[in-house]
């Protein structure tokens, strides 16, 4: 029995040592303790360039590490050190604390805290932070808080719900344009005919929970239809293989998790309004959106573009995407990062 | 891998102990090992020792035959460990209570319930941030407690070696719950396949309750 406890250790003590120290290729994984919560950082990449990219996920109920597997983190890793965060109570992140303390400021002050460790960690870094769906409303949020780290280069805001009673109206109003210029070109008429059906019967006034649920249901339909008639690219697969079930993200725990986040935050999302504060942002700024995104319509990308305070910015539109253009045009998308950070 | 290759290892050593048992070996209490998948895929191992509180022996009489089924309660401290890769480990102790129903040829059902408490230990450093923002340095396998409850069910058949001595390899389902995980609860899955082994070296097993009820199916 001896023997076996021994050789069970020495097998434990083996595995935990490997460590890898080529900077170009950074593989590692820090935690964050915070406000009792327990968030992981796997930190993928180059650290040559002295840039982080750290990858706020969207959700609420995703983790850090999905955003990994797309073609499009292969060139932002091979020039920076790429940093996906699991936000609390979502992904691999565990802790103890109320149900009170899941909040979008308790989020921001996470990412504060995130920032604070990755400054300390890689002193002399610059941090640029990128914020994808619902990480787009937690940085814009942040963004606006007057109390961004001087560390922190700049804001990359992807497909970003800063605003969801205008992304609501918005995005029935879009409907029915795309559902229009569709139908009048043949593309799935009776699906469009449908949509085209629902979205008159939305009152934009009035929009509900329910509706609003409806809107991102709806939304990610749609794009499979403009996919399947050419209208949007499809999906590449490839790039880094992150292995579904037997990767660092358990899937089950992070989808139990994260649907609990999920409910537990929706009512305080639902009227998350950030668009009248942009103007407090000012560091340099990259808006990313797909034109067909019908879950956070391209329109919040022009109010971000049109509101910041921010002198250097810029905003780019993929033509043939949707929620999701690192997966849509992944090539363009890591061009349009790669070339805002080099001009930083 | 490695973790794999030292179970099979253990398995074939504990096969071979087991072979060279004495007849005084009933009185022992049997210990479990066994691979350990927590959330099915996390490789690990869990050791366990069954207390038994009770055994009652049915025998049963029919027409033909004679049926002999056991029923048991048992009391099971267990040691797990689990590694998520580039993630976290897992160490939970806990204490199971497990009812047992065998019958003439070995082959057992069980289902059980119990509590424990898991500690999940940080793989890579932890940075703690103090209340006024800043970060405090850093420690390895930073860790936190939980307590969980757990539900299992288990099959498998107890194979005599000589005529006191057996190894019984199972297979084990457990489901429960993280408790204060985050905010709520985690529901937690796991599998298990292991043996029950029975050495010379194991703890003395001791008074225990024995019911025997005999039953008779009487010709009509």
């Amino acid at each position: 029995m001896k023997i076996f406890v021994q050789l069970m250790l020495f097998s434990v003590l083996f595995i935990s040592c490997q460590k890898n120290t080529d900077l170009t290729v950074v593989d590692e994984i820090f935690w964050v303790r915070t406000q009792g919560a327990d968030m992981p950082i796997h930190l993928h990449g180059n650290l040559t360039n002295e840039v982080i990219l750290l990858i706020v996920h969207g959700g609420p109920g995703g983790n850090g590490l999905e955003y990994r597997a797309g073609n499009y983190t292969v060139p932002l890793e091979e020039n920076y050190a790429v940093a996906y965060w699991d936000q609390r109570g979502q992904g691999m992140s565990h802790g103890k604390y109320d149900e009170n303390e899941i909040t979008v400021d308790k989020m921001v002050s996470d990412l504060e805290a995130v920032i604070e460790v990755l400054s300390i960690k890689y002193s002399n870094h610059k941090i640029v932070v990128l914020g994808h769906s619902w990480g787009g409303t937690l940085t814009a949020k942040y963004m606006i808080s007057g109390k961004v780290h001087k560390s922190v280069s700049a804001w990359i805001e992807s497909n970003g719900a800063h605003d969801i009673p205008k992304l609501n109206r918005d995005a029935i109003n879009m409907f029915k344009l795309v559902a229009n210029e569709q139908i009048s070109i043949g593309n799935n008429t009776s699906n469009w005919t449908d949509i085209l059906d629902w979205a008159n019967s939305v009152d934009t006034n009035n929009i509900t929970e329910k509706e609003s649920i409806e809107i991102n249901y709806k939304g990610f339909e749609a794009e499979e239809w403009l996919t399947e008639d050419g209208v949007m690219s499809v999906y590449e697969t490839g790039g880094n293989k992150v292995s579904y079930f037997f990767g660092p993200v358990n899937p089950l725990t992070s989808f139990l998790s994260g649907n609990i986040t999920n409910f537990k935050l929706s009512n305080e999302i639902e009227n998350t309004s950030l668009t009248s504060q942009l103007f407090k942002v000012t560091i340099p700024t990259l808006v990313l959106w797909g034109k067909y995104d019908f879950v956070v319509p391209p329109s919040l990308g022009f109010d971000t573009y049109n509101n910041i305070g921010s002198v250097n910015k810029e905003i780019v539109i993929f033509e043939k995407s949707g929620h999701s253009p690192m997966s849509n045009e992944w090539r363009a998308y890591s061009d349009a990062i790669i070339s805002f950070i080099e001009a930083l | 891998m490695v973790l794999k290759r030292v179970i099979s290892i253990l398995l074939f050593f504990l096969i071979f102990k087991a072979n060279s048992q004495t007849d005084t070996l009933v009185s022992k209490v049997p210990l479990s090992l066994s691979y350990y998948g927590n959330m099915l895929v996390n490789t690990g191992f869990k050791l366990s020792g069954d207390l038994i509180c009770f055994e009652i022996k049915k025998i049963k009489i029919k027409k033909k035959r004679t049926k002999v089924l056991y029923k048991g309660l048992y009391l099971t401290p267990n040691l797990y460990y689990y590694k998520h890769i580039k993630s976290h480990d897992g160490l939970q102790i806990g204490l199971d209570l497990l009812w047992r129903r065998a019958n003439s040829k070995g082959w057992f059902r069980e289902i059980g319930s119990g509590y424990g408490y898991m500690r999940i230990y940080n793989v890579g450093e932890t940075y703690t941030i103090n209340s006024d923002g800043t970060a405090v340095s850093s420690y390895q396998y930073k860790s936190r407690g939980y307590f969980t409850e757990n539900f299992s069910f288990a099959t498998g058949r107890k194979i005599q070696i000589q005529e006191k001595s057996s190894i019984t390899p199972f297979l084990r389902f457990n489901t429960g719950f993280v408790y204060n995980y985050n905010s709520s609860i985690l529901i937690n899955l796991s599998l298990e396949l292991g043996v029950r082994f029975v050495l010379s070296s194991n703890p003395n097993r001791g008074e225990y309750l024995k019911i025997e009820k005999i039953k008779e199916k009487k010709r009509k």
